[in-house]
């Protein structure tokens, strides 16, 4: 008599305990993922250059320019992303300059901030200073610091997948070597950013 | 949008079927011979069962959900391959049953975009102060489409269809003084799924798709081409001589054939007068597998001297496909080709070497979506490279017009309570222009920077 209420009991425990035990795995949230590494398409419009050649400066339209972006970042606390982000475009030129343009390579540090609105969309606002190389089809690179900087969205494809749209604008403050008496051979560029990445 | 509607809720309130009685004009003469004798005192209260078999029935609905065929899947929710039909028969609303039944659709779309561009050219161009502008711009344009469906039986149909169109600028046109007073406005029969013959001023079927941006009448879709350019004209072509509805005295006829659900052939013909008497036809044959659509199509148009002493004779020749991959919910992509040439004879009889020329254009698009159907955040990108090539090698033999057109956009567009619209598009173009009209050759350039915002409904 006495064992059969026992064995109900028991039964009954295992019975409710056992979505009971489930149900704590099925609500928590995914893993929280702290790093991400996102690969970007570069247009860069509406851009100035500026030179000095012959010793006079002067400023004119850049060309239309076209690169790529990496980012790697890791998410210090909520919200907040730091990490690398270097880049290089090509075309890098007065735009009625004819021949090849000149190429820029940035290495930037990226910090940002995403506010997710939704649960698949992320706005954020990032600030890229660095440090950046003007490589001319032929000549002297140019050299110097470089400051970026942002707004755009991120929207999720998958827990993983992000792909980003972003637009900013960066200037440039290079310079060539002291033998070139340091004349200044700078950009500044309408910087839009498209890509895809991923948080691991 | 489509498939969240609920049917029930996107009825307008006299939805309900209005039973208007069997007095209809055409109800049918046949059915009254086999009607059975009149019955000598019936009560006239007593509804006659033949009669209301007979009835025909009139409503006034929202087009529902269902009348935007979906069944392969036309793109991704809310992106641009979304809002095309790939050829499928729209407004689809067969009868439930066999009854015939008149049902009047109603349904329409409407944007306003506010847009501002800014040309920088260069280069020799002696018209290049007029090309070195700014342009603000808002246009608008809102279409009420109605759309009279008379079902024979649940296969067979005769439907019209008018969309009326209020237009705010648009660079106005049709003819000008208020400008657009019509977009479609055709009659057609057939049966669903299987064919139908239709005529009327309406659009041939799209094979060229550019993706979130270059829509109609923007700033992006006419690219660098500035005012001091405007007479070394270029255009992007994707098989569209005979696309769009015609302008002037001239309409379309079309005969479209569904074999199977997936392959679908149009057979356009154009009739009318534009610069002169003018006749057209523009086959297209579409393969949509939902995943992957191929769209190819060839076009040939005529236009000659409206005098019986002017030789003019200008023949326009061209060929193109597509081919658009979706992989739903996140992603969309496709790639574009197309050449034509334009042969032109003047009122002389002689060739006129500027107007004859080859166009050719090559582009592609892509979208992304976070596939959210509440939240819906697409972005997207497309790019568009054309060049023309004359026959103007009179100074210089083998020297001649030699013009080239880039166009690229990025887009991002948010949707709001699955049914508002807002668009965002900036736009970069380049054009370059050899002109043969002088030795040596005039060369020059331009560029354009664009943005624009659209906010646009559909319902």
């Amino acid at each position: 008599m006495r064992k059969a209420p026992r064995t109900l009991m028991a039964m009954t425990v295992v019975a409710l305990a056992t979505p009971a035990a489930a149900a704590p795995d099925a609500a928590m949230p995914p893993a929280e993922k702290r790093r991400e590494l996102a690969l970007s398409l570069l247009p860069m419009g509406l851009g100035r250059f500026t030179a000095a050649p012959g010793g006079m400066t002067s400023t004119a339209d850049a060309a239309f320019s076209y690169g790529v972006g990496l980012h790697a970042g890791y998410v210090l606390w909520p919200g907040l992303t730091v990490g690398l982000a270097p880049q290089a475009f090509f075309n890098v030129k007065p735009k009625e300059q004819a021949g090849a343009g000149a190429q820029e390579f940035d290495l930037m540090l990226r910090v940002a901030y995403a506010v997710r609105v939704v649960e698949t969309i992320a706005l954020y606002a990032e600030l890229l200073p660095g440090y950046s190389l003007i490589h001319p089809p032929d000549g002297d690179v140019a050299k110097g610091p470089v400051l970026g900087g942002g707004v755009g969205a991120a929207l999720d494809l998958s827990d993983q997948l992000f792909a980003h749209f972003g637009v900013g604008y960066q200037v440039g403050f290079q310079k060539l070597p002291a033998k070139d008496a340091g004349a200044e051979t700078r950009t500044r560029y309408l910087r839009v950013a498209l890509g895809l990445g991923a948080r691991f | 949008m489509k498939t969240t509607l609920s049917h029930a809720w996107s009825r307008l309130a006299l939805s309900t079927l209005a039973v208007l009685g069997s007095s209809t004009a055409g109800a049918p003469a046949a059915a009254a011979a086999d009607a059975p004798p009149a019955t000598v005192g019936r009560d006239p209260s007593d509804p006659d069962p033949h009669l209301a078999a007979v009835v025909t029935a009139i409503g006034v609905e929202r087009l529902p959900a269902s009348a935007y065929p979906d069944a392969e899947n036309r793109g991704l929710a809310y992106g641009s391959l979304w809002l095309t039909f790939h050829g499928l028969q729209w407004p689809y609303v067969p009868a439930p049953d066999d009854a015939r039944r008149l049902v009047i659709g109603l349904s329409g779309w409407g944007w306003v975009d506010t847009a501002y561009e800014k040309f920088g050219p260069w280069g020799a161009n002696p018209m290049i102060e007029s090309s070195r502008i700014k342009y603000w711009k808002q246009q608008a344009r809102l279409l009420l489409r109605v759309t009279p469906t008379y079902a024979i039986n649940r296969d067979y149909f005769i439907q019209s269809q008018v969309e009326l169109v209020g237009t705010g600028d648009q660079t106005i046109s049709r003819s000008d003084v208020g400008g657009a007073d019509t977009d479609d406005l055709w009659l057609r029969i057939g049966r669903w799924n299987a064919w139908d013959f239709q005529v009327g001023r309406f659009e041939g079927w799209e094979v060229f798709h550019l993706g979130m941006g270059l829509d109609q009448n923007t700033f992006e879709r006419k690219g660098a081409v500035g005012i001091g350019e405007s007479s070394y004209n270029i255009a992007f072509y994707g098989l569209t001589d005979n696309q769009f509805r015609p302008q002037g005295a001239a309409g379309n006829m079309a005969f479209h054939y569904y074999p199977t659900r997936q392959l679908r052939f149009e057979l356009l013909g154009m009739a009318g007068s534009l610069s002169g008497p003018a006749y057209a036809t523009r086959p297209v044959a579409i393969l949509d597998l939902g995943w992957i659509k191929v769209k190819v199509g060839a076009e040939y148009q005529n236009i000659g001297g409206q005098q019986a002493s002017d030789a003019t004779d200008v023949t326009s020749r061209g060929i193109g496909g597509a081919v658009q991959f979706v992989f739903a919910p996140h992603l969309e992509l496709g790639l574009n080709a197309a050449q034509g040439t334009v042969w032109s004879i003047d009122s002389n009889h002689k060739l006129n070497p500027k107007g004859s020329y080859t166009r050719t254009s090559v582009g592609g698009f892509l979208n992304v979506s976070n596939g959210d159907r509440r939240h819906p955040l697409l972005f997207g990108v497309g790019s568009l490279f054309t060049r023309n090539v004359d026959q103007n090698d009179i100074l210089q033999n083998g020297v001649v017009d030699n013009y080239w057109l880039y166009q690229g956009f990025a887009a991002v567009q948010y949707v709001i309570w699955e049914q508002l619209f807002v668009k965002l598009v900036a736009g970069y173009s380049r054009g370059h222009w050899l002109t043969a009209g002088t030795d040596p050759p005039i060369v020059f350039d331009d560029e354009m920077y664009s943005v624009r915002v659209r906010f646009s409904s559909y319902f």
